[in-house]
Formats: structure tokens, sequence, C-alpha cells
């Protein structure tokens, strides 16, 4: 098991470095140079030179990028954004916990629709119920979560005025500047794009774990199970339900991991000042060192959730060894 | 046999019904439009409470609040109400909002006869930080040399920097002989005369700043503010907090308690609807082209909101030309014959209805017509096109050995609104004159900096320049003379290079008052008329809504929406 884990830890090392060589050298491919972008509007050749020498931009592209690392493994800093030129550290410090919000808010949501509905799905295929919930989940595919987001918001904000529209409350409290702040005004900033995410997600899953559970049911040792007498409730949930698990486990991590990296749409929308929205603003500014900060935090991200999802197999399924 | 699945498909319908009714049900009623300019004149005599907090949102956010370092539009309305200039522009519309008027200065600076000193009076305590700290001539040398400060990395300096005595190859250390303060005066040494200098001194870059504030490439977040306004709180990304001045004893207004940017990176459409149902007050950077009709229609000056005396929704002019930069370097442009014509083939009316509703006004001019200038400059082109001239250009053109079909190569941004649609009409128009054009499209920043390689192949820049300041050196010196054609990043996308002209234009560059306006004017007509290096095509306007509670708006020419005098009505 050790071996195991130290193993995986090295493999997720070079594909970090190998995440953080690409991120580089896709920047470098793009013909922007931000040091004009710093200098501003009708710079001449020499300002934007010297902006140049002082982000480090006039060393060749290698020199820039063990700059990079040794900024990152040495003084553990991500650099400073090219735009605002504030710590990144600090700007996904700051980003990832709204992001967090939403995303496992998000999650608990769709596996409390998607497990009780995909179960139930399986267990009467073609009931008027199981049909419903195929087209509702047909629905929840096929609508764009901008959509879905702009649509919650317009009649459940808007028309009912039952929830906020849109925007972030700190959980904490108000921070100076903000009108709301605290669990309560959280949560309810927090319900829409719950649901907003919750929809797509839940539609996949609801599939997923249909199709699992009636895969399992037709398992031999099901069969089994039933024969030596068990009852049905028990079947289901120490036979059935615990084998229907696994892929959906494994799909479950990496889903989290992928959103924790910017749940782009939803915080777009709602005007979230998350990983997602800074990553796209960063993107438009050409602004590397926060680009490379989320792709960073999101690598770090895939990483730590496939290695929990691995773990979990062997709890989940003891005939799984980790070696 | 059963369907339930048919059923399901009717009940899912009919849910997608109800959903576009209530989407088109929020956005639509009232009005047809029209063509009368809807700008916020400042209506102060709006019956209103005195104090309050006004919630505002941006949606793009802003670059910084340091002014050495802030550069956005949205960071210079801020800084327009945290701000004390020397010298600054007054909380009126155009055409007094333009006018520069002492501030700080117990005058306007006096100007040496060679034209390289710059006397500006500053009488100390006339205004206070915030803090109590009172405001001198030493105040504004502080700003100046932190700006022109190598390790502040401030914009500024690409404005100023080759002006000021000493200030080029400065380490930073000391002083530089070209700022000096003696007494309440403080002296500009430049190394020769600079027309603009007097604007660029107004510019929210020379706003007063606390003695022995840091310098710091990085920005400082929290500067105590000597405006109506200062910043009381900033959290990035996040929060803005700006809170009345005690110590402000000027003559600008300052209606509310306080402005509280609550959110910086909304959605616009968001911001809309919040703004709609009064969650927010004020979101600038919101409106959109594609919203601006149903806006202007609801809330706008012929609106049934705007007859009770509640307008809310304002569209405004800003100093800014859209432009189709020929590029004179590369053959397809080569000939003036040629641009003359595409500058008659265009229909700048059509053009310019693609990028919005009212969203610019169609113009031939250089000079936007805020800038000094402006008024002399003579419309050459017409606003719908005109074919028959614009052939019989193409054919004497033909004669000085010009060869059709000319194939062009157009950069155009990638995601803009009307870019793909004027693209086409674009293509429509020059297709009668044996001019093909290729269009290719870029992020925004990309295209600007292709544009501004010298070489590139394309033939028609399709841009847009915003004023940082209301004079014509900030068009023409700028965007049309031989010196802006650099190897990299230029500004001259035409690559527009004539002797005579470039002389005419750093001469215009050393004068003052009219006879500086008076001299860019005539330049401008001869330079559109006899060598045609743009089309231009319009001057933009600006979008803003509020929330039904907020009054007494008026659009400051230079700064955008005035948010000082801003008010709650009763």
């Amino acid at each position: 098991m050790i071996r195991y884990v130290i193993r995986r830890l090295l493999w997720a090392c070079v594909l970090f470095l190998a995440i953080t060589v690409l991120t580089f050298v896709m920047f470098f491919v793009i013909p922007v140079n931000p040091a004009a972008m710093v200098a501003g509007k009708a710079a001449t050749p020499q300002e934007i030179a010297h902006v140049e020498h002082l982000l480090y931009l006039d060393q060749p592209v290698w020199k820039q990028y063990l700059h990079y690392l040794q900024q990152l493994f040495v003084h553990h800093s991500l650099g400073y954004s090219y735009g605002t030129r504030q710590s990144v550290n600090s700007i996904i410090g700051r980003a990832a916990p709204i992001t967090a919000s939403v995303v496992i808010g998000g999650a608990i949501l769709w596996m409390m629709v998607a497990v009780p509905v995909g179960i139930y799905s399986a267990l009467r295929p073609r009931s008027k119920g199981d049909r419903v919930a195929m087209v509702s989940v047909l629905a929840g595919i096929s609508a764009h979560p901008v959509w879905i987001g702009y649509m919650l918001s317009l009649i459940v904000g808007y028309e009912l005025g039952l929830l906020p529209i849109q925007g972030y409350c700190n959980l904490r409290g108000a921070s100076p500047g903000q009108t709301c702040g605290g669990p309560i005004d959280w949560f309810t900033h927090m319900i829409l794009p719950w649901i907003t995410f919750a929809i797509l997600y839940s539609a996949f899953y609801v599939r997923m774990i249909r199709s699992s559970v009636m895969e399992t049911l037709n398992e031999d040792y099901v069969r089994t199970a039933r024969a030596k007498g068990a009852s049905e409730r028990r079947v289901i949930t120490r036979h059935v339900l615990r084998n229907a698990m696994l892929p959906v486990v494994t799909m479950l991590g990496m889903d989290i991991a992928v959103a924790l990296g910017g749940a782009v749409f939803v915080e777009l929308v709602f005007g979230f000042p998350g990983l997602g929205g800074t990553a796209i603003q960063a993107v438009n500014q050409f602004d590397l060192p926060t680009i490379s900060g989320t792709v960073i935090f999101a690598s770090i991200m895939v990483i730590m959730f496939n290695l929990i999802v691995d773990l979990l197999y062997a709890w989940i399924d003891p005939r799984i060894r980790l070696t | 046999m059963k369907r339930p699945g048919m059923w399901l498909a009717l009940c899912l319908l009919t849910v997608g019904i109800v959903l576009l009714g209530a989407a088109c049900g929020s956005s639509s009623s009232g009005g047809n439009g029209g063509v009368s300019s809807s700008a916020a004149t400042g209506n102060t005599n709006t019956p209103h409470i005195q104090g309050g907090t006004i919630k505002a949102a941006l949606h793009g956010g802003i670059d910084f609040l340091d002014p050495a370092l802030a550069y956005y539009q949205i960071s210079w309305q801020i800084e327009y109400v945290t701000c004390v200039n020397l010298i600054g522009y007054p909380d009126k519309p155009a055409p007094e909002g333009y006018q520069l008027q002492p501030e700080a200065a117990s005058s306007m600076p006096t100007v040496s006869a060679d034209g390289k000193t710059v006397t500006f009076t500053v009488p100390a305590g006339k205004y206070k930080f915030n803090t109590g700290e009172p405001v001198t001539a030493q105040t504004f040398a502080d700003s100046l040399l932190r700006d022109l400060n190598p390790k502040q990395v401030s914009p500024f300096v690409s404005f100023v920097g080759s002006s000021i005595e000493g200030a080029t190859g400065w380490n930073g250390k000391g002083t530089i002989p070209g700022v000096q303060v003696s007494g309440d005066k403080l002296i500009l040494h430049l190394t020769q005369p600079n027309g603009t200098i007097v604007a660029e001194m107004a510019t929210p870059f020379m706003c007063a700043i606390p003695h022995n504030l840091p310098v710091n490439s990085k920005g400082v977040n929290s500067i105590a503010g000597a405006g109506p306004y200062y910043v009381a709180s900033y959290s990035p990304n996040q929060s803005i907090v700006l809170k009345r001045n005690p110590n402000y004893t000027g003559p600008r207004p300052h209606n509310v308690d306080e402005i509280d940017y609550t959110q910086l990176s909304i959605d616009q459409n968001q911001g809309i609807l919040a703004t709609k149902n009064g969650s927010i007050d004020y979101c600038p950077d919101c409106p959109t082209a594609a919203q601006s009709l149903n806006l202007y229609q609801q809330y706008g000056d012929g609106s049934s909101a705007a007859q009770a005396g509640k307008q809310s929704f304002f569209i405004s002019p800003v100093i800014e030309v859209n432009y189709y930069a020929l590029n004179t370097a590369n053959k397809a442009f080569s000939n003036a014959l040629v641009r003359q014509a595409v500058n008659y083939a265009i229909d700048r009316t059509a053009l310019t209805k693609q990028r919005g509703y009212k969203a610019g006004l169609p113009t031939d001019k250089y000079l936007p017509p805020q800038v000094p200038g402006a008024s002399v400059e003579q419309s050459i082109y017409p606003m719908t096109a005109d074919l028959t001239k614009a052939k019989a250009l193409m054919s004497q053109a033909k004669q000085q050995g010009v060869k059709t079909p000319i194939t062009a190569l157009v950069y155009s941004t990638q995601g803009c609104e009307s870019c793909t649609n004027r693209m086409a009409i674009l293509k429509q128009e020059l297709a009668p004159l044996g001019i093909n054009i290729k269009v290719k499209y870029f992020q925004r920043a990309v295209q600007f900096q292709e544009e501004g390689v010298k070489g590139t192949p394309n033939d028609i820049a399709d841009e847009g320049w915003l004023a940082d300041f209301p004079d014509p050196y900030d068009f023409l010196n700028i965007l049309l003379s031989g010196d802006s054609i650099l190897p990299k990043n230029g500004d001259n996308f035409s690559y527009f290079n004539n002797p005579d002209f470039n002389k005419r234009m750093n001469d215009a560059a050393k004068l003052t008052g009219n006879q500086r306006a008076n001299t860019y004017g005539q330049i401008a007509t001869d330079m559109a008329r006899d060598q045609a290096p743009w089309a231009a095509e319009s001057n933009q306007t600006n979008y803003d809504f509020f929330s039904s509670r907020i009054g007494c708006q008026l659009w400051e020419p230079s700064y955008g929406m005035d948010l000082a005098t801003l008010c709650i009505r009763k």
C-alpha cells in the first residue's frame, strides 16, 4: 500500500512538471507580448524593453521556466499577475474557497438526486417513473448550464423574488463593501448556483447509476444471494449497490477534481470570483502567471482526487488490492 | 399502445414555452427608439436625500486603484472622484466638461516664452486628504516622481517620460532636474516645448498622493484620497468601498455617503437583472449592445419612466473613433486614389448600426467631436455609400497603373459582437470597386500586436481608439505620424509616413489654445481629403443603466458617468 502511494506520488510529480511545461510552451506560441500591454499605449521600444526585463520576459523561454520552478519550489510562490500585479498565491487563495463552495455543495446535491433516482430507474426499468427520469435526464444533459443559470435567476430570482439573482457572500461574514455575509446569506446565495451545477451532473449520474445497477443486478453473486434467501433490501444494499458504486466513485472523484479547477459556467453566470472566472480573465489578458497558477491548482486537485479514489476502491471492494 | 414518452415530451414543451414566455416578458415593451441623444446632462435638481449608499458592481473589474498604475476606463472613473489634480475637468456636461480648469492649482499653469518651463502654483492646504494631510506643490512633485520612477513601471512614462528633463534614464534615486518645487510652485522643465503637457497633467496619473507613499510596482491598494471621496477599502476581485472625504471642502459635488462596489465580476445579463430589481444600483460595464434597444425603450429618454422623471438608461458619447486603417505601406492601398475610393464606397451608417442600438454616431472625421479642432475639421466623405464617385476614383487609379482586382487582407476582432457583420458589409461594399477582402480574426490583444509589427501583411485594420485625454495629439500624432511606426508595438496601423504631414503634426504639437485646435483641425481635413490613410467610421457611445432609486446622473465627457453627482432619489 505504501509503495503504491509513493509510486503514485512520483508519477504525480512527473505529470505536474509536464503540465507546467505545456502551459509555458502554449503561452509562448501566442504572439503577444505582455510587456507591451503593461507598458501602456504608445510606449516606446525602450519602455517596453524595461518592462520585459522587470517581468523576466527578456530571458529565453527555458530560463523563464527554470525561474518559475525556482520561485515555485524554493519560495512557494506562483509569481505575480501581469495584469494586476497581485500575488498569484493570493489570487488562487481567494478564488479557491468560492469554487469549492460551488463544487462541493453542487456535488452533494447531484448525488442526493442521482443516487435514489438512478436506483429507482434501475429497479423499475420502463416504468412511468423510469421514463420520467430518463426524459428529465435528457433535458438536463441537453440544456446548457448558462441557460439553466439564466432561467433560474430570471424566474426564481427576478420574477418570483424568492432567492438572490446572483452574487457571492462570504460564509464568515460580510467583508468591507459587501452588503451580505454570514452562513444564511451564503446559503441563500448558493442555492441557485448549486441547482444549476447539479442539474447537468445529476443527469449524467442518474444514467450511469441506472446502468451500473442494472448490470450488477444480473451478476451471478446477486442471483446467489437471492437463492440463499437474503432479503431484497439486503441484496440491494450489500451486494448490488456496493459493487455498482465503483464506477460512480471513480467518476465522482474525477468530476469534482476537474470542477475544482474552475466551475466556469456557474461562476460566470452568478458572478462568483472563483477559479473559473479568474482563469478566463487571465487568458483574455495573456496573464501567464495566473494561467499557470490556476492550471497547477487544477492539476494538483485532479492528481489528489485520483489518488483518493484509488484508495477508496480498496475500502469499497476488498477484493481490490493496491500493489 | 401507451405512449408516455409523448406526454412527457408535451409536458416538457409546455415548460419550455413557459420559460420562453418568462424570458420574453421581462424584455419587451414600449417605445420605438428614435434618434435623439439620450445623454445624462446632470439633472441635479432631482429631489433627493442627502447621503445614503450606492451599491455598484463591475463586470470586468479594475486593474488598479493606485493612480500610478490605474489605466482602465472604469479605474479612471473611480479616480475622478477620489483624486484631486493640479488641473482638472469640471463636473459639467459637454462642452464645459472638457474645458480644463484649475483644481488644486490656483490658476492655469504659466508657460515660459520658449515653451520649456511650465509652472503651477499650488496653495498649501486648499485641499486635504481624508487623513488630514494637506495637499501642496510637493504632493504633485511626489506623484510625478513616483510615476516616473522606473521601479514603479507606470504607463505614464510613455506619456511624459521623454518630455520631462532628466526622466529618461533616471534610476529612481533622489529627484530629477525636470521636477522642482519652490514654495507653493511646482516647476516642470521640459526637454522641448510640449503642447500636450497641460492635458497630460490632468490625467489621473497625476492624482495627489500622500507624502512618502512607497514606490511599488504591484500597486498600493489603500491610498488616502483628497478628492470628494476616498478609497476606504479595496479587496482585489471582490469589492471596493468609496467613502465621502470628511476633509473635502472643494466645489465638487459629493451627494452620497458611500459607493460600494459589492461585486467586481458580475455577469453582464445578471447585472442588468439585478439593477432592474434594485439589488444593485449601477453597473457601468454591464449594458451591452444586445440589450441596448430594450433598455432604451423601457428606461431611455423617450420612455414612460423618463416622462415620470425617472430616466435610468443613458447613452452618452465617448471620446473615441472607430476606423479602418488602410495600410499605405502595402501594395493594395499604396495609392491615395484607391484609399479615397474606399472612403466613398463604404456606408458608414450601415456599418455603425451593426455595433448596436445607438452604439455610435457615423463620422468620416478623424477627430472625435469632443476634441479641440474637431469643429474645424471638415467632413469630406458621405455617411452612405457614393459608388459613382468611388468607381470614378478607381478609374483614375487604374490610369495611374493600379491593377484590379485587389485582394485585401483585413484583421478584425474575434468574438466582438459586431465584427462579423461589419466585415460582411465591408466585403459587399468594396467588391464593386474590384477590392476583394479576406478577413482574419484575432483575439483583441493579438490583433493589436500583430497590426503593430512593421511589415504586417494586413491591408486593413479594423480599429478603434479611445482617448486618454481630449487632445488632437492623442489621435493624429499617436496614430498617424511616421514617428509612431515602430519595428513592433507601433500604433500607426496605416503606416502612413508622409514627411509633410509629419512636420505639420510635430509643429502643431508645440502650439496651444485656439491656434493648436485650428491647426490640428486643418491637418485632419487635409490628411483625410488628400491622403485618406483611414476610412473613419463612427464615434462610439457608452451605455449606463441605473436602478430606479438613483438620480442626478451627469456624463462627464472625459471620465464618463460622474460618480460624484449621483444621488438617491426621495
